[in-house]
């Protein structure tokens, strides 16, 4: 049974359906391209959970691990290879709460879907196949260890959480992939890939009904499994304030982060997204009076962005740059935070941090990759992107200021920063 | 999506890309000069210089402001690299007027903006604002040298370097830091009117608006005086054969690969397309190099071509460990060996045109794809579509892709070598 759920004034909808369990949204576009994304609730920092009675804890990259060995078939074929000859691109990627498999086409969009099922629901593991896999994980981990803004973005999710798995790299570490096993991912695959535990987002030229069809042929019936998940205690102050590297780097680059409250799902997911996404473009946005005066002084530079995001149970403001004094950056950002404690910012500086916010939120409505992420990203959590305009419209100067007075403090901040080595080569 | 053309001014043309597909308006109006080391750093300066403020808004507060009322009006100045020739962009992208909420013409105040940015810079004594220069000077040269913060860039930047060291095509179109130290505020501005009144202008546009009232927005603000109207070539070099071996040491963890080479074909040539298949077998997500150097020989995560089709350029990338160079590209020069002797599966063939295909459809669904496409092969002389290149496809043959690939000569096997300790 299609749903139809729509927003007039963006002329957007979509359509939603359950099958078999799992949640299934079709967005027409009408585009060239149309993108498709089957997300599974497991992520990075799924770790620790109770299977059956028993206990698991699982090396720090397995699901990722897992993602890379989904290509696999039974029949010995490569996944990517049938999809090329459709001329469709095919990838996953594994993010701190879900794991998620997509491909994007022009043409043979119901084979590719079929394909898309296969690869999620037709595990295949042997002892060889997942070893020949160590080194290309291995090469994987280490290109994002020259990557500075990888490496301090992980400082700074270090500095901020005591005990949360989202301060890990989805792909782990050397040490922690050399213990995954066939039946470790087995056990996974039976535990988390379950229709329940997956949601199907479409978008781009296609018939709701057609892929709901797909998906009643493809999802086969699966087995009930009793599953608990375990997450560490956090508690809501930081672990420490500062986390620091050398790397080879042109200039100092530094990360702020403020650790939030995680919102409820639902209704309350939604409304924090915009409200906090407000806060942060009326306080660190390029207009604000903030990144101007310490741009005009030279302190700031054009490497400056800042950003609100939660997943996975945890909620946090990131503020990026480069600065030669980056504890003075710090304790700028820390005092900005204290000033404005009481007075927020202005009406007008709100109005225009809205407007900003809705049109970036617009613009994901100009390409069927945006649009899928953006709806994947609620599947789980109860959300509706098609609604995420509203609430940002209507967002309520008070109700922001208020959120923001109990949610932002310098106190519960921290601060990562990559100094430049001073022997550089090239 | 229906294509309109308007020659505005003798060398001024304007583009009008209708379609209905986007919630927002996309103009860029492109001023193509030649690459040229004494010239690119200026370029590059004033591009930052003009987007920091302007007469009417001369501070970047007031600049940001004025663009944020605007529903967040993107308005950009900035240079990029098409074959020898360097590209100073205006861009302006906004929300189409029907999304406003409270009924703002978006367009016409993002035009508005787009002209003073262009033409009324905030001067000083008739130069540039010192203060303004020497800011963007320290902003522009932390740009430039960021790039080794990238090291699979920076390695290609370098491979780039070497290999066409006596070429205009190593001029990097950011600019050069010492050069930069030199330009005084008066010069700056020398630059600028001779880069305003010189170099022919391309103006696109991609959205809703009618044609006609694009071209009025364009009459009234964007007053360029008509020009000579020229093409610049890039020279495409046949390879020689004699393979340069160029290590570069670097404090990083992992080692990356560079294999460049010249293909001695560019998109002028009619068979262009069987060396874009090439490369297709190549570097499809099931290519030859995917299957066999990451999934057969383990060696990498990433193994990928990339094709410069207006200077004829195949760089092939990959991170690797510095002690499996040699594996490495023996592997990678086999593959090639494959495409030469027409070794190409009926599958391999039939995945390379399937992404071929899929890849000029996509261009259609971006703004900016459509406009970079039109953009390349207009400045030089070429007038086709992706939809016209795309039927060229089918009836390439593996002779037709053998015979390009016998073409394709190593050049520079550049390596960043890593192999630092982790921290």
């Amino acid at each position: 049974m299609l749903k139809l759920c729509e927003n007039t004034s963006l002329g957007e909808k979509y359509y939603k359906a359950t099958v078999k369990g799992m949640d299934i949204y079709v967005i027409p576009k009408e585009l060239s391209t149309v993108y498709a994304t089957i997300a599974v609730n497991f992520g990075a920092s799924d770790t620790d959970f109770v299977l059956d009675g028993k206990e698991i804890s699982l090396p720090s990259g397995t699901a990722h691990y897992l993602e890379h060995k989904m290509f696999d078939s039974p029949d010995g074929t490569d996944a990517f290879e049938k999809f090329s000859v459709l001329g469709a691109n095919v990838n996953a990627y594994t993010g701190a709460d879900k794991t998620c498999y997509l491909f994007s086409c022009a043409d043979g969009f119901e084979q590719c879907l079929r394909l898309l099922f296969d690869v999620v629901t037709k595990p295949c593991f042997t002892d060889e196949s997942v070893e020949k896999e160590r080194p290309i994980i291995t090469q994987e981990i280490r290109m994002y260890m020259d990557d500075p803004y990888w490496k301090m973005h992980f400082g700074l999710l270090g500095a901020l959480y005591h005990n949360d798995p989202i301060k890990n790299d989805p792909a782990g570490t050397e040490e922690t992939i050399a213990n995954i096993t066939p039946k470790l991912l087995y056990d996974c695959h039976r535990s988390f890939y379950n229709p329940r535990n997956m949601a199907l987002c479409v978008c781009g030229n296609v018939n709701a009904e057609e892929v709901v069809k797909i998906a009643e042929e493809c999802i086969p019936d699966y087995e009930e499994v009793s599953l608990r998940r375990i997450r560490p205690y956090e508690p809501a102050e930081v672990c420490c304030h500062k986390r620091e590297f050398s790397l080879d780097v042109s200039a100092p680059l530094f990360a702020v982060g403020i650790k939030c409250t995680p919102p409820e799902n639902g209704e309350e997911l939604m409304r924090a997204e915009a409200e906090n996404e407000i806060i942060v473009q009326a306080i660190f946005g390029k207009s604000g009076s903030f990144y101007n005066k310490y741009y005009e002084e030279g302190i700031l530079g054009d490497r400056f962005s800042s950003g609100y995001s939660n997943e996975a149970g945890t909620a946090l403001v990131m503020i990026y740059g480069s600065c030669d004094e980056p504890e003075r950056a710090y304790e700028l950002i820390k005092q900005e935070l204290d000033n404005r404690k009481d007075s927020f910012c202005t009406k007008e500086e709100f109005e225009r941090a809205k407007k900003v916010c809705y049109s970036s939120a617009l613009d994901t409505y100009n390409s069927t990759e945006d649009i899928a992420s953006a709806f994947v990203s609620y599947v789980f959590r109860n959300g509706d992107f098609l609604r995420y305009t509203d609430y940002l419209r209507n967002a309520d100067y008070d109700s922001v200021k208020a959120r923001f007075k109990a949610d932002y403090s310098s106190e519960r901040s921290a601060f990562s920063v990559i100094y430049a080595k001073e022997d550089s080569n090239v | 999506m229906v294509i309109k053309d308007y020659n505005l001014r003798e060398g001024v043309d304007l583009t009008v890309l209708s379609t209905e597909k986007f919630k927002s308006n996309l103009m860029i109006v492109e001023l193509r000069c030649p690459l040229r080391k004494e010239t690119a750093t200026h370029y590059s300066l004033i591009t930052n210089v003009l987007s920091r403020c302007c007469r009417k808004y001369p501070t970047l507060r007031e600049f940001n402001v004025a663009l944020e009322e605007l529903y967040a009006a993107d308005l950009d100045a900035y240079v990029s690299k098409s074959g020898e020739v360097q590209k100073v962009c205006f861009k302006l992208s906004c929300i189409e007027n029907s999304y406003t909420y409270d009924g703002a013409d978006v367009l016409a105040g993002g035009m508005r903006l787009l002209g003073e940015m262009i033409f009324n810079p905030l001067l000083e004594d008739g130069a540039f604002s010192a203060s303004v220069m020497e800011s963007e000077k320290k902003n522009l040269k932390e740009e430039i040298e960021a790039l080794k913060d990238d090291k699979a860039r920076l390695a290609l930047s370098r491979c780039i370097k070497n290999m066409c060291a006596d070429e205009a095509f190593s001029v990097t179109t950011a600019g050069d830091t010492e050069i930069l130290q030199s330009i005084s505020a008066s010069e700056l501005k020398t630059s600028y009117d001779e880069l305003l009144k010189s170099y022919p202008v391309s103006i696109y546009f991609m959205g809703r608006e009618a044609p006609e009232k694009v071209k009025e927005y364009c009459d009234r603000y964007l007053p360029f005086a008509p020009r000579e109207k020229r093409l610049f070539n890039t020279e495409v070099k046949k390879g020689t054969g004699d393979v340069k071996y160029v290590t570069e040491p670097t404090d990083a963890v992992q080692s990356r690969l560079c294999m460049g080479f010249r293909t001695g074909r560019s998109i002028k040539d009619d068979d262009y397309v069987a060396l874009l298949l090439a490369c297709d077998v190549l570097g499809s997500p099931s290519g030859k190099l995917f299957m066999n150097v990451r999934e057969k020989l383990g060696l990498c995560y990433y193994c990928s071509p990339m094709l410069d089709g207006v200077k004829g350029l195949l760089i092939v990338s990959a991170g690797i460990f510095a002690e499996n160079r040699k594996k490495a590209e023996e592997a990678i020069l086999q593959q090639i060996e494959a495409l030469k002797k027409g070794d190409i599966t009926e599958r391999e063939l039939k995945s390379a045109k399937a992404v071929a295909e899929s890849a000029y459809k996509e261009i259609y669904d971006s703004a900016s794809s459509i406009i970079n496409w039109y953009s390349a092969r207009r400045g030089l002389g070429l007038d086709i579509s992706p939809e016209e290149m795309a039927a060229r496809i089918k009836n390439t043959t593996v002779e037709d892709i053998a015979r390009v690939a016998r073409d394709i000569v190593p050049d520079t096997f550049y390596m960043l070598e890593g192999g630092a300790a982790e921290c």
